[in-house]
């Protein structure tokens, strides 16, 4: 029923959606992209595609952060006219997407003002997807007091709850007799990239909750899949990365500190979680993983970690493999007709092509030799599955 | 008797059409066997462009570079050709006049600036109008020439002085938009002292005595005030957009704990109507820069109380700079009030003083732009800038289709035959105008085009604009192919009529489509709701022609027959009525049948009939329009393997079905008896399933008709197998006997190519000055002959349903087993359909009834004035909306759909690319359509 229901509400936002896959760049593009000699003409082949006038009245020479920084501010003006037109509880759920930017522009931020940037420049440089009229006032942050940069700035904005519990859970390792002092020192330690993976922990934890409730039986479908294997992808990196990493694998942070920052969903919990706590070796995270095939080709392939001095600058790195893995699961999801997964594919995958432009276009500004191997690490939306 | 004048006007169309088809299908024959030898024959082939698309060539254009842009200039002038992109694995950027091309461009982005500027001045544009376009063209051409030779370079001028004023009327906007933000800024302040003031006499009234201390250096700062004695006051002052107002007083109650007041008061500005100009209100407005709109804000003031007092004014000082608040120092007595009041007077005054002295000089810069620079143009100098760059662009455009070589441009292009002297023509003055420089050639380089999956080009005017387009919807047609718009003239609005049939409808939409054609230039100029119909007056003027027609052949005015020659039937006594012996009614149906009682099953007999006679005839028009494409193509296979055997098919059954109609009409049944009248369907039931035995003859005893049924239902069902098997074995046998086809048709087409091309250029040689260029075909374009050859024979193969790649016997048995499955049941089914005629031709008549008898007729018999009142207009509301609205969109549709789908299935195929001629009235609307 929810099938034949879905158009009621939804139709039109689809439709939109729908009709945006032909803004996405076709190989012949990126081939032509690869081709230009330099930025100018990197500009003039971009003209020809869907972000035509986006560059028009620019400089020629432009840097790629301003590149960056406009193709960011067209997917978000685009997405800010789909979400105009989606009700309830389609409009949540776009929502929610978005939460996730506007954690990265506040860690983003916090960090800055913890290496003394000067704000303005941080307050530009965010990701346009994740804006809120507050971010502004994030300057009122004073010497790593996050309760009361909560409790004036944050306590309203969609990242709100996630940092209220994030802070409940910090707070709650004190004891009682705590000082103001003792708090103080705990900010002040407190990593914001921590902060960051504590936050969007919380947020794919909460999106999961909220698309297993109150989306539809297809989009749930969609969606749920698509986030467990998300979870999974970062259960896996967070493993990974904390392979050879000393603070990171001894027994006693193994069990706490990688428990704090796995997503609890995904295909691997917790079925895998006590094979994955124990894990110290490359050879024990695929052991770990083995009954998912997926998972296990992508693993297969990737360096050691604990030989980082030996990694090959040209050879895929998980990252890359797990881009291009979810690139091609997003493709798929884009596809499937009267679902919401639609708009999320949209903004991942439209993340991706940014990543590739992105990239070219730092490829062509330093005139790297055509035949160096980083040209291919794109990942083209839509271009297999 | 009324039947005969349906005859006759059934004949007339019926005739008018196959006269068509027939003639041109011979002359097209002939056309063949001449157009090779003479040149009479060749005048034959231009004249014959109104059945098909216009005859084309394949030409070959050399430009020398020097002369390139001259030449494409006067191209795009005359706008006869179409140029083939020669480079089409290149990316845009990488051409030869790319560089022209960008700086084009970037004159169109610089125009466009310059144009939002001169919206935002609301300095007046002469738009320009696509009629006015061909002028224009004119009026550049000769402002060019009174540039002498330098006319090339207008572009470079265009360019150096577009840049310096640009950048001038750049410096004093941004000069303006300076004065603008000061002028905002005094006033806020202005606005901040007006609302705190009387605040503070309150204050003052309540005792908490304050006092000015510690004064900071700089005047930005609040000024804080202490309480003698008490707890420390302090106050803060400024404004803030009213949008983040709410916003910023939350946010202030929660950084300082609830221990501040805040108070906002609104900023009240006068109401502005959008079009009057900002000077009028620009003295007590505050105004942003970019859009010129007025921007509500707040003034707002902060109550702290300074204990912790850096801490907390630290903190809002932080709040109002991140929500871009603005604060202002506030005096503290009324002397200084008093002051700075003076003080911002002053500083308001010369900021206006500064704004309109601004403003005049960039009013006098836009003017230039704004009036207009061409001798005798009408429109503003930079829409006349914007055309010509737009034209600049084209012109390199097109330059960019064409291969470069060291010193001259090479192309090829498709053009119409008859165009081709005027090409020649235009290539001969230029020689002659520019005597220094090297003219273009211009010659045949194929004229065996047929391969090469040519554009088609058709032309219309605009009585023939609409039907055109009803075909185009469905597909645009194949080169040489039949265009089946030349008889959906006529077939269509007649159809139509036959549907919406009504003497006061028809009359109505008739009326309407005459006075459409007499005032269309008058309704143009208007620009009113009526301007869309304008386009398809001529479709709607017969539309409502047949209609008003059909309506005198039914006899029925909005459900009231009239009784124009008096009826045949006179009363009997009681409520029998009699036939008079001789008597015909003259024209259409006898009046007395609208209120005989078996009304329906008369009229509704007649209709029926009249329906599938019509629909046979177009579907047969349909058929033979199909062999006069298989003989245009000289495609003898589908002439044979499917045109006879379906003429055949089609003939024996209902063709013969519409002779029996006719015979039944024509015979006096009366005489035979009534009871021995053969009803059509039996007959034909037991044609089908009895074998062709007679129970009720239609004539004579029915011997005759029952030798004549066997006969036809014998070759009906020769035919069917005959469609069927012919065609796939002897495609079969052509292939295995010569192996693969691929490679003996291209051999073919190598082996003629080249003869051909010399016949053709031959021929030319007469015609032109230009013979001595030697063909000598460049490898590249060989490459691309064949490769479009190839194309445009797997266009040809899907279009006739066998490939002439490699050959699938399995595949070409399932194709013309489909193809006779469709004609076979399509000739039952698409019979049926037109039967539509007759539903709809009722459905309108029944509404009609309903309409006048409920509404009008009741009242009437009532007697009652106001009842007659109402009635009618819910009649007349009705009638409007519903028959003559809606149902004139369903009849629409109906005859749309027997077009498409019953007569074009039969012989259209429409997989062909529109003639798109470079030229610069186009583009240039093109362009200007795009701007909006």
């Amino acid at each position: 029923m929810d099938l034949a229901f879905y158009n009621v509400d939804n139709g039109y936002a689809e439709a939109i959606c729908r009709g945006l896959r032909a803004s996405f760049l076709r190989p012949e593009k990126y081939e032509a992209l690869k081709a230009s000699s330099s930025l100018a003409d990197f500009k003039t082949v971009l003209e020809e595609t869907d972000y035509g006038s986006l560059f028009i009245s620019e400089n020629p020479t432009l840097p790629v952060s301003v590149i960056r920084q406009k193709l960011k501010k067209k997917l978000a003006d685009e997405f800010t006219y789909l979400a105009g037109q989606t009700v309830q509880p389609l409009y949540r759920f776009l929502q929610l997407m978005q939460s996730r930017y506007m954690i990265d522009n506040v860690v983003n931020i916090i960090e800055g003002i913890k290496n003394k940037v000067d704000i303005d420049i941080l307050i530009a440089n965010t990701d346009p997807l994740g804006y809120f009229p507050e971010i502004k006032s994030l300057r009122l942050l004073e010497a790593d007091d996050y309760s009361s940069l909560y409790s004036s700035v944050l306590i309203d904005t969609p990242v709100g709850p996630y940092f209220m519990k994030f802070l409940e859970d910090v707070l709650e390792a004190l004891n009682e007799n705590i000082t103001i002092h003792d708090i103080q020192s705990l900010f002040k330690d407190i990593k914001p990239e921590f902060i960051r993976t504590s936050l969007k922990k919380m947020w794919l934890e909460d999106f999961y909750t909220f698309c297993e409730n109150e989306l539809d039986d297809n989009s749930k479908q969609v969606m749920l899949d698509l986030l467990k294997f998300e979870a999974d992808c970062k259960t896996i990196q967070v493993i990974y990365n904390s392979i050879g990493n000393k603070e990171l694998s001894s027994a006693a942070s193994r069990s706490s500190t990688r428990k704090h920052l796995c997503p609890s969903l995904g295909h691997l919990y917790p079925d895998c979680e006590r094979e994955l706590t124990n894990v110290t070796s490359l050879e024990g995270l695929r052991e770990a993983v083995k009954y998912f095939s997926q998972y296990r080709d992508m693993l297969r392939d990737v360096p050691d970690p604990q030989r980082r001095d030996e990694f090959n600058v040209d050879a895929k790195s998980l990252d890359d493999i797990m881009y291009e893995e979810e690139s091609k699961m997003y493709s798929l999801a884009f596809d499937l007709q009267n679902q919401s997964g639609i708009f999320y594919a949209y903004l991942k995958l439209k993340e991706q092509e940014i990543r590739n432009i992105v990239w070219l276009a730092e490829m062509v500004s330093r005139k790297l030799p055509k035949t160096s191997k980083a040209w291919s690490k794109i990942i083209i939306p839509f271009a297999r599955y | 008797s009324e039947m005969c004048i349906i005859v006759s006007f059934f004949f007339s169309s019926r005739r008018r059409h196959t006269r068509c088809s027939g003639v041109s299908w011979a002359r097209d024959v002939y056309k063949r066997q001449v157009s090779t030898q003479s040149t009479w024959g060749k005048l034959s082939v231009i004249k014959m462009s109104l059945l098909r698309s216009q005859p084309m060539k394949y030409y070959k254009l050399v430009l020398p570079r020097e002369s390139a842009w001259t030449i494409m200039n006067k191209l795009g002038e005359i706008s006869c050709l179409q140029l083939v992109d020669m480079n089409e694995g290149e990316s845009t950027f990488q051409r030869k006049y790319a560089n022209y091309i960008k700086r084009c461009e970037e004159l169109e982005v610089r125009f466009k600036q310059v144009e939002q500027e001169l919206k935002k001045f609301k300095v007046p544009i002469n738009q320009p109008e696509p009629e006015d376009l061909p002028e224009f063209l004119h009026n550049l051409r000769s402002f060019l020439q009174t540039r002498g030779s330098s006319h090339q370079n207008f572009l470079e001028e265009v360019e150096s002085e577009s840049t310096e004023r640009w950048n001038k009327i750049n410096e004093q906007v941004r000069g303006y938009d300076d004065a603008i933000r000061q002028h905002n800024e005094w006033l806020e302040y202005k606005h901040v002292l007006g609302k705190t003031r009387g605040l503070f006499d309150a204050l003052s009234k309540e005792h908490v005595q304050v006092s000015n201390v510690a004064e900071p250096a700089s005047a930005d700062l609040p000024i804080d005030y202490v309480a003698a004695g008490g707890p420390r006051v302090c106050f803060l002052a400024g404004t803030i957009p009213k949008e983040d107002s709410l916003r910023f007083k939350r946010m202030i109650f929660r950084v300082t704990r609830g221990n501040t007041w805040t108070t906002l008061y609104d900023i009240e500005q006068p109401a502005i109507n959008p079009d009057q100009d900002e000077d009028e209100y620009l003295e007590d407005t505050i105004l942003d820069p970019a859009s010129r709109k007025p921007v509500f804000k707040c003034v707002f003031l902060i109550v702290y109380r300074g204990g912790s007092y850096d801490v907390l004014k630290g903190r809002l000082i932080k709040i109002c700079e991140s929500f871009n608040a603005k604060q202002f120092p506030v005096p503290e007595n009324e002397d200084d009030y008093k002051e700075k009041d003076r003080h911002i007077e002053g500083q308001l005054v010369s900021r206006r003083e500064l704004l309109r002295e601004t403003r005049t000089t960039i009013d006098y810069m836009l003017d230039y732009y704004s009036r207009s620079r061409f001798p005798r143009d009408r429109m503003s100098y930079i829409e006349e800038l914007r055309l010509f760059v737009a034209k600049e662009k084209e012109i390199y455009h097109h330059l960019n289709l064409l291969r470069s070589y060291e010193t001259y441009l090479e192309g090829f292009c498709w053009a119409p035959i008859e165009e081709e002297s005027r090409i020649t023509d235009c290539l001969f003055e230029i020689g002659n105008e520019h005597p220094t420089i090297a003219s273009g050639k211009f010659v045949v380089e194929d004229s065996q085009v047929e391969n090469l999956d040519p554009p088609s080009s058709i032309k219309t005017n605009e009585f023939s604009w609409p039907f055109q387009e009803i075909v185009n919807t469905y597909g645009f047609p194949r080169y040489g192919e039949v265009n089946p718009g030349l008889f959906t003239i006529i077939t269509f609005p007649f159809l139509f009529g036959v549907m919406f049939g009504d003497i006061g409808h028809g009359g109505i939409l008739f009326l309407f489509a005459i006075w459409l054609c007499l005032k269309a230039d008058d309704i143009k100029a208007g620009k009113g709701a009526l301007v869309p119909f304008l386009s398809v007056r001529y479709l709607l003027l017969l539309m409502g022609f047949f209609a008003f027609y059909c309506g005198f052949i039914y006899n029925d005015f909005m459900a009231i027959p009239w009784n124009l020659f008096g009826s045949c039937y006179i009363k009997k006594g009681g409520r029998e009525l009699e036939r008079e012996p001789d008597c015909t009614y003259p024209f259409g149906l006898d009046p007395r049948w609208h209120v005989a009682a078996n009304e329906l099953n008369f009229v509704n007999s007649f209709k029926m009939k009249l329906a599938i006679v019509l629909g046979v005839s177009h579907m047969l028009l349909g058929i033979f329009l199909k062999a006069v494409n298989s003989v245009h193509f000289s495609n003898m296979i589908d002439l044979f393997c499917e045109f006879v055997p379906q003429l055949t098919f089609m003939i024996c059954t209902f063709g013969y079905m519409v002779a029996a109609i006719f015979i039944k009409w024509a015979t006096d049944w009366s005489a035979v008896g009534l009871g021995n009248a053969p009803s059509i369907i039996t007959t034909f039931i037991d044609m089908f399933f009895n074998g062709g035995r007679v129970t009720k003859p239609l004539w004579g005893d029915g011997s005759s008709q029952e030798v004549i049924q066997r006969t036809f239902l014998f070759l009906a069902v020769i035919s069917v197998p005959w469609m069927l098997i012919p065609k796939p074995l002897i495609l079969w046998m052509q292939h295995s006997g010569d192996g693969p086809v691929k490679l003996k048709k291209e051999k073919d087409d190598h082996d003629k190519r080249p003869l051909l091309a010399g016949g053709g250029h031959d021929s030319d040689e007469e015609g032109n000055g230009l013979s001595k260029i030697e063909l000598q075909p460049s490898p590249t374009h060989e490459k691309q002959l064949s490769s479009d050859s190839s194309k445009s024979s797997k266009v040809k193969g899907h279009g006739h349903g066998h490939g002439h790649g490699e050959f699938d016997l399995g595949e070409v048995c399932v194709h013309s087993l489909i193809e006779t499955i469709e004609f076979v049941l399509g000739s039952v089914s698409h019979t049926a359909s037109y039967l539509r005629l007759w539903a709809l031709s009722l459905a309108h008549a029944e509404l009609s009834k309903v309409f006048f008898e409920k509404a009008l007729a009741d009242s009437i018999e009532e007697g009652s004035f106001i009842g007659v009142l109402i009635g009618f207009m819910m009649f007349a509301n009705l009638t409007l909306g519903v028959l003559l609205s809606m149902d004139v969109m369903e009849c629409f549709l109906h005859a749309l759909r027997l077009h498409w789908i019953e007569f074009q299935s039969k012989f259209y195929k429409g997989t062909g690319h529109p003639f798109k001629p470079f030229s610069f009235v186009s583009s240039l609307a093109d362009s200007l359509k795009k701007r909006l």
